[in-house]
């Protein structure tokens, strides 16, 4: 009985990869059409050094070695993101 | 004595540092340049477009490889690892120059994400001599050395950097590249004369001119100028620039913008701008030879 | 007595030069440094730690940004002090830098709310490194024309080297559209409840994917990544989505680039 339902199994495995290799690149787009693209020529990683170029000290990055980082809180996009954060979850 | 000579022929025109951001303007709109420069470091890469892109750009054009991370002024030797990844590089985008840093940025196992400045010491020329000739042997060509911005000076240097400069050329082989940004920049930050620096150096070692924009950060009542390739060349580094032309005659000449990126038209503009410097000092001295 | 500036050797001044800008002090240092008139060694020195700080806290910013828009560009640099100091760079490569940022955030108790942030830095790395993986030839289905139905239950399949399968129990891919949208262009905020992530990022032709998968999909791919064959890999995906249509999968799978090899 098993070897039966195996067999089965294996012949209709095999007529979906047969039917999957028939398959245009262009009729298969369910998962192209959902992506997102982040990477590519035209934008490339921004992780690079550079010709060890000084910073202004006045300029918008200069941090203070002497402050104590945990006194900053973030402030940015998360604040739009209700629901993700342990303290509205106990609210 | 000949001075430097380059391993392979050098473009007679300017060029500009590629960028990211550039890499449709270039590939597109192909610039009339006569080189482009990258830091081998931001392509020590497994594979990818980033590659593939300057592998396009360098079937058009000239490449120059400008290292900033081999740490030649360091007291340990260089990174054998750093040397294999800048070999394989070399190997395939067949650069006509290779240049790092009189700095250093490793002790041992800490890398100190900068161009830091050295003691100018007969210890410290010992040191970064060995790890140019370690770099030269390994590439198997002869690379150029450019002079740093710096920020401070040590109180027991026993010469001046071009003493320092003119030493190492002579020990190693190896050529210049001479940023007159940072000339100008140390020049102002230390109280030095700027021309006496372009007459000091060994001219006929430059292989390589780089021009850039800084920032003036005020301290008190005190200027100090920081190298930050993030605006303009301004007119002082142009001023000085026709100096260093007079000097030592035309040399590849490259644009360095790192920060503020402009449309890359307004540093095409720069680059073209250095060419007429070029160019204008060459008929300057042709007429003066025909006149004397 | 403290030694005679003048005896410093190249080794001293360099290990004194790493404490300077490594949090340790300059007291080292300080007595090499030729005086600047009108300017304290300590400013001097702030401008080399404010370069190592910005060269190492840009180029992290480049590779999450994110992350960064998601905190903000203040607290990033504020974080990125206890990053480094924690990570402290062993190369020049700042290609290779900041990698361990996801599990640092994992840990990091000023963002312990923001409990969906280090997932957005796993999509952002995992899409980086897809982005400079080596190059690969996707898998020609055409091969696998004419095998038997015992092979083709039996098939193996190896992935590309770009490709990342990220499971996380957050909407990460909607909270990096609207991280990532320009000002005034912003997608509605996401549910965050109950509504996790299966994304598979890899790089084809020169771009990289981010792609939401159904649960079938994912977990099918799942299954094929640690090893098992098409057989079992199929029969889990049925059992754990009962529309699961492997037919369907597998084309979208060829056509996307997913497996280097079969065998």
């Amino acid at each position: 009985m098993k070897t039966l339902t195996s067999k089965a199994t294996t012949i209709a495995l095999a007529g979906a990869l047969a039917a999957a290799v028939s398959v245009s690149s262009a009729q298969a787009q369910d998962w192209a059409k959902k992506a997102e693209k982040c990477y590519g020529v035209a934008k490339a990683g921004q992780n690079d050094c550079k010709a060890g170029p000084g910073t202004s000290c006045q300029g918008t990055s200069k941090v203070d070695f002497q402050g104590n980082a945990w006194m900053f809180v973030p402030k940015g996009v998360c604040e739009k993101l209700a629901g993700g954060s342990l303290e509205e979850k106990k609210a | 004595m000949p001075g430097f000579q380059p391993d392979r022929p050098m473009p007679d025109k300017t060029g500009i540092g590629l960028k990211v951001e550039h890499y449709r303007d270039v590939l597109e709109g192909r610039p009339d340049l006569g080189f482009f420069e990258v830091h081998p470091e931001n392509y020590m890469l497994g594979g990818g477009p980033g590659l593939t892109t300057l592998e396009a750009v360098r079937s058009n054009y000239p490449l120059s490889l400008h290292g900033v991370g081999a740490s030649l002024g360091s007291y340990d030797p260089v990174d054998p690892d750093h040397l294999t990844r800048l070999k394989a590089l070399v190997d395939r985008f067949e650069p006509f120059v290779v240049s790092e840093h009189l700095s250093w940025s490793r002790y041992q196992d800490h890398f100190l994400a900068d161009l830091l400045p050295l003691p100018l010491t007969t210890a410290a020329l010992a040191a970064m001599t060995a790890n140019v000739n370690h770099m030269q042997e390994a590439l198997g060509r002869t690379i150029l050395v450019e002079n740093p911005s710096t920020y401070l000076e040590f109180s027991h240097a026993d010469m001046t950097e071009p003493e320092f400069l003119r030493a190492l050329v002579k020990a190693t082989g190896c050529g210049l590249l001479l940023d007159v940004n940072n000339i100008h920049v140390c020049a102002m930050n230390h109280g030095f004369d700027p021309i006496g620096y372009l007459d000091a150096i060994p001219g006929d070692a430059v292989g390589e001119i780089h021009l850039a924009g800084h920032s003036i950060d005020r301290y008190g009542e005190r200027d100090i100028r920081i190298d930050t390739h993030g605006a303009p060349i301004n007119d002082d580094v142009w001023a000085l620039y026709e100096q260093a032309i007079i000097r030592i005659g035309p040399k590849p000449t490259l644009i360095e913008r790192d920060d503020n990126l402009p449309p890359f038209a307004d540093l095409l503009a720069e680059a073209k701008q250095a060419e007429h410097v070029m160019a204008s000092l060459a008929q300057g001295a042709n007429n003066a030879s025909v006149a004397g | 007595m403290p030694a005679s500036p003048d005896k410093i050797t190249l080794a001293g001044i360099q290990s004194a030069f790493a404490d300077a800008l490594s949090g340790r002090g300059d007291t080292a240092l300080a007595p090499h440094i030729k005086p600047m008139p009108g300017v304290p060694t300590n400013v001097q020195l702030d401008i080399y730690r404010n370069n190592v700080h910005a060269a190492l806290a840009r180029s992290t910013e480049g590779l999450y940004p994110a992350v960064a828009k998601l905190v903000g560009e203040e607290f990033f640099h504020h974080m990125m002090r206890d990053y480094i100091q924690r990570f402290p760079p062993q190369h020049g490569r700042m290609v290779d830098y900041g990698h361990e940022l996801p599990d640092f955030l994992e840990s990091y108790p000023p963002v312990a709310n923001l409990r969906y942030l280090a997932d957005v830095a796993r999509l952002e790395l995992a899409s980086y490194l897809a982005y400079r993986a080596p190059d690969h030839t996707p898998l020609n289905p055409a091969q696998l024309a004419g095998l038997s139905p015992q092979e083709v239950a039996a098939l193996r399949f190896e992935f590309v080297p770009s490709l990342t399968l990220l499971a996380s129990p957050w909407p990460v891919l909607d909270i990096y559209r609207l991280a990532m949208a320009p000002e005034g262009e912003e997608p509605p905020a996401p549910e965050m409840d109950n509504n996790p992530a299966r994304l598979l990022i890899l790089r084809s032709q020169d771009e990289v994917d981010m792609i939401p998968l159904p649960y079938g999909d994912f977990s099918f791919l799942m299954s094929l990544q640690t090893g098992a064959n098409l057989e079992d890999a199929a029969a889990g995906a049925t059992a754990s989505q009962s529309d699961f249509d492997l037919s369907s999968t597998l084309a979208q799978a060829f056509s996307a680039g997913v497996f280097s090899t079969a065998r």
